[in-house]
């Protein structure tokens, strides 16, 4: 057998099926031009005009679309948009100056023009160059072939400027650049209703926030009648959002805000609050001076969207796009603040979401990126110290940046808590009781129309049993169904009954998961300090030891007073260890946990006690009092361990909120009073730096934390209050509430209970 | 010879005796370890450090606010070292790593306190240790030399542009030195003139029991 390599051949496209590939990935003329205009979103271009010259003959007018962008040399217009499907924008994923997420990727865009127009004349030239390109597609040579793609050539021009055609002036200048499409002899009527369709498509494309160097569109209709020119705007979308917030700082430093329900109208305008109560450990004015703030909280809510003519999908591409809170100063946006992906999610919404990823009813639920659609304006005089870097890739990051991204991260936390809030009124928050509620109202009602059925046709069927045999029937199916709607009862209750049991199990379970989360918290709280007693107790054993070789080698004498030393720090730091795993273990014994009268200022004792290494090693001093009640009388009947975890959680907080404090303001202070006749209360306030204003009542919701680091982000397990509340509220029937400040300078924690007497 | 000296900083006296102990111990011969408390404020404690002379090297503790005397954290304390000195070994020495930034841009590595127990993860420690400081001592000569030719050439010639910025920066690190060596004059000068006022008070004193005497003699 012998064979011979006879020819290659590659495949090859008939220019007719490409056409075909065009038109099929484009499904409407209108995302026809939407496709182009992307094109021009790419190229950097911040002006795009389409104006269409209409005869009274589509095939007589003509669609103009003028950018402003970068323009393209004859390679580019030859390499890439001469190929069909480049991959061009695949690979950059960026736009050449702006830093743009590029928006057409598929490279297909230029094939849809065939569905717009018969003739397409494209003229182009990049900044500086002394001419321009020109390039005219024939779009009737496409049909009625069977030649191949690469048969059909198109003509290229080098054109001298000035540059004029009868649709006005295309390029004079040597400074101009941009992309002029002339797309002759167009194949769909746009009339009126048409041309609205694509406003409806194009506004998808332009951000609310427009700022000057941003993208804009204009259109302009001219007929024989008429010259009609508008600008694309997307401020109706914003109608969709279900709430608008604006906020911001004035030159005093006091911070407004104002949460507006578009849905309800109702409006909650927070009073001006300064800057230092606002957030904490911030200095006295906010560093990147007055500025403002607002977004829009838009989720996909097909009622909403409907009102404006979008669907779930237009939304979803609407998003894609403008989503995000972005920068402006003086009315020109600063990038990359707002854009989807890494730096430009400076708040890192994508990353709060997706660790918290739970409902709104849930209490910690979190924005998403995709529903937002905010701006920051600041202004170079107000806010000079908001520098732009040297290559322009964004603000400085001092720290007047991340106190800005703190303020507006509060912002959006105090929004969540609000709708979270807002949610919740209008529903029960026990939703198993709501349930049974509602089958007991639904079952009334069953049994209701069931009596008056049953009523209609025993009068219908009166006297008349034998004659109308139907009827008879119908009883007896009535009665079939009354036993049937019987069983169903039954299997009602019996469901109900399954639940609560299994409510009660995970009451049970939830609770006893509570206190254990206690001495987490303490754990995490503690934990360095307890390896730092047990690296020193491991150096100090070491170092005896080395001291007892030493002697031996040399013969020296063993200082006693050294062995001394480390022996004392070393029985110190295994107290230490020692009182923190009693704590633990003691914590979770099941004597602890059962109902009975508790001495409460006991078991504040017993803990600060056994925490009283730390607190003198921080120099914290603590007092309890007794205002009108005896330390022996104070009692409640409750869970012992529950008040450790109280009582925990309390001392926990206090001592990360006093470390911002010097050792001659480090004060706890606990009041044991009664308020009145059996009604007690404990009040627990320290002289640390206070709740930030606002937040009394949102950190007693799980996962809430009001410790923030340098950058604003919550730090912190947010679960201490949570477990606090459900003590008090739940297994005591108490109030627990908070103050952002008390007598001694820091926050004030207050327990109302009923006296055990 | 002078022994270099590590600056060990942690503002709790149990922490300071005890690793002030163990590095002594393990790089006796080597470098002097002293421990120094914090200051209530940055600037004194600057200025603290700063007067003591043949440093090579610091270990500071994380969390410096724990007792409540200083107003600020290790790592603001480490920042304006190394704005002096861009090239002294800093190290981080905490028992809680995870609250570190482990590639903070200022520091060589970070301590943990409990696996530095560890016989193993200590030898590599010191081997870290002994080979940062001795470079940090061959850039210090490399310096000093370069400093005094620059200083001989300024005097006999301009230097040129790249030379002097090569100067300036030498003089920086080199002048903290000698601002120490200024002020302890001046200090000197004061204890100086104070000294002078008593022995002139004394002599006044004495000159009047003369004089007495005579009047009685």
């Amino acid at each position: 057998m012998s064979k011979r390599l006879i020819g290659q051949k590659p495949f090859d496209f008939s220019a007719r099926v490409t056409l075909q590939l065009g038109r099929e990935s484009i499904s409407s003329s209108t995302v026809a031009i939407s496709e182009l205009i992307k094109n021009s979103y790419d190229a950097d271009a911040e002006n795009v005009l389409i104006d269409f010259h209409l005869r009274s003959a589509p095939l007589t007018s003509t669609l103009v679309i003028k950018d402003d962008g970068l323009g393209m040399s004859l390679s580019t217009l030859m390499d890439n948009w001469l190929r069909i499907g480049t991959n061009n924008k695949v690979l950059i994923e960026r736009s050449e100056y702006k830093n743009r997420i590029l928006t057409g990727a598929k490279g297909l865009g230029r094939l849809g023009i065939d569905r717009l127009c018969k003739r397409l004349v494209l003229i182009t030239k990049r900044k500086g160059e002394q001419i321009a390109t020109q390039l005219s597609v024939n779009w009737r040579k496409f049909e009625n072939t069977q030649s191949s793609l690469h048969e059909i050539v198109h003509d290229i021009y080098e054109i001298d400027l000035p540059i004029f055609n009868k649709y006005g002036h295309v390029f004079s200048d040597i400074e101009q650049h941009g992309t002029f499409l002339f797309l002759i002899g167009l194949k769909d009527n746009w009339n009126t209703d048409f041309i609205s369709t694509l406003e409806n498509e194009l506004r998808l494309l332009i951000s609310p926030y427009k700022g000057l160097n941003d993208f804009s569109i204009d259109l302009i209709t001219r007929n024989k009648e008429s010259v009609f020119k508008k600008s694309i705007n997307s401020e109706e979308i914003l109608t969709a959002a279900s709430w608008q917030v604006k906020s911001s700082t004035d030159k005093y430093g006091r911070v407004t805000a104002e949460f507006k329900n578009n849905k309800s109208g109702e409006v909650v305008r927070m009073a001006p609050v300064d800057w230092n109560k606002w957030i904490k450990n911030s200095g006295r004015m906010p560093v990147f001076g007055p500025l403002k703030f607002e977004f829009y909280y838009i989720p996909r809510d097909k009622d909403s969207l409907s009102k404006i003519k979008l669907n779930n999908h237009d939304w979803k591409r609407f998003m894609e796009l403008n989503r995000g809170v972005r920068i402006y100063r003086d009315d020109f946006r600063v990038r990359p603040y707002g854009e989807p992906t890494g730096k430009g999610d400076w708040l890192d919404l994508g990353y709060r979401r997706s660790s918290s990823p739970g409902a709104i009813s849930q209490g910690q639920w979190k924005i998403g990126p995709h529903q937002i659609v905010g701006a920051v304006l600041i202004s170079r005089d107000s806010n000079a110290i908001l520098e732009d870097q040297a290559n322009r890739e964004g603000l400085f990051e001092n720290d007047a940046f991340f106190q800005m991204r703190t303020f507006v991260l509060k912002v959006i936390e105090i929004f969540e808590n609000l709708i979270h809030k807002d949610l919740i009124r209008t529903e029960e928050t026990d939703l198993s009781e709501e349930l049974a509620k509602n089958l007991q109202k639904s079952e009334v009602e069953f049994s209701g129309a069931l009596t008056n059925l049953k009523a209609t046709f025993v009068k219908q069927t009166k006297g008349k049993k034998k004659q109308i045999p139907p009827a008879k029937l119908a009883f007896i199916r009535l009665q079939d169904f009354e036993r049937a709607k019987r069983k169903h009862e039954e299997a009602l209750d019996l469901y109900y009954k399954a639940l609560k049991k299994e409510k009660d199990k995970l009451q049970a379970e939830k609770d006893t998961l509570s206190n254990l989360a206690s001495i987490g918290i303490l754990t995490i709280c503690f934990g360095h300090e307890i390896r730092n007693h047990s690296g020193l107790a491991l150096e100090n054993i070491d170092e005896i030891h080395d001291v007892i070789i030493d002697s031996q080698k040399t013969g020296a004498l063993i200082e006693s007073e050294e062995i001394e030393s480390s022996a004392k720090i070393i029985k110190n730091s295994i107290r230490y260890v020692d009182n923190f795993s009693k704590l633990a273990i003691n914590n979770i014994k099941p004597d602890k946990r059962q109902r009975k009268k508790i001495n409460v200022p006991s078991v504040f004792d017993y803990i600060f006690n056994l925490m009283s290494a730390t607190l003198s090693q921080m120099n914290i001093r603590y007092s309890f009092s007794f205002v009108k009640i005896k330390k022996e009388d104070f009692n409640v009947r409750s869970y012992e361990i529950d008040w450790e975890s109280i009582v925990i959680n309390f001392l926990t907080n206090s001592i990360w909120a006093l470390e911002s404090k010097d050792y001659n303001n480090r004060y706890i202070s606990v009041i044991f009073e009664r308020v009145g006749g059996t009604r007690i209360k404990v009040s627990f306030m320290d002289s640390g730096c206070g709740l930030e204003l606002g937040s009394e009542d949102s950190i007693f919701l799980p996962m809430k934390s009001s410790k923030r680091d340098r950058a604003g982000n919550a730090i912190g397990t947010g679960m201490g209050l949570a477990i606090v509340r459900t003590h008090v509220v739940d297994h005591m029937a108490g109030n627990v509430s908070a103050s952002a400040s008390s007598e001694l300078g820091g926050a004030c924690f207050y327990i109302e209970i009923i006296q055990d007497v | 010879m002078q022994l270099g000296k590590v600056i060990f900083v942690d503002d709790q006296l149990d922490q300071r005796n005890t690793y002030t102990r163990r590095l002594n111990r393990y790089m006796k011969d080597i470098v002097e370890t002293i421990a120094i408390a914090p200051d209530a404020s940055l600037s004194d404690m600057i200025t603290k450090l700063y007067s003591i002379k043949d440093v090579v090297s610091f270990i500071i503790d994380e969390n410096l606010r724990y007792s409540g005397v200083a107003t600020y954290q290790g790592v603001e304390l480490i920042k304006k070292i190394r704005e002096a000195d861009p090239k002294i070994p800093i190290y981080i020495m905490t028992s809680d790593a995870s609250s570190v930034d482990r590639l903070l841009g200022d520091i060589e590595f970070v301590i943990d306190k409990v696996d530095f127990n560890n016989s193993s993860e200590r030898d590599k420690i010191i081997t870290k240790f002994i080979r940062h400081i001795n470079t940090y001592k061959d850039i210090r000569c490399q310096q000093a030399e370069r400093f005094d030719y620059l200083l001989s050439k300024s005097i006999r010639e301009p230097l040129s542009e790249v030379e002097q910025q090569e100067y300036d920066a030498l003089n920086l690190v080199r002048a903290r030195a000698l601002i120490d060596e200024g002020s302890v004059s001046d200090k000197d000068l004061i204890i100086l003139d104070r000294k002078m006022a008593e022995l002139a008070v004394l002599e006044e004193e004495l000159q009047a029991i003369i004089v007495s005497l005579n009047h009685e003699g």
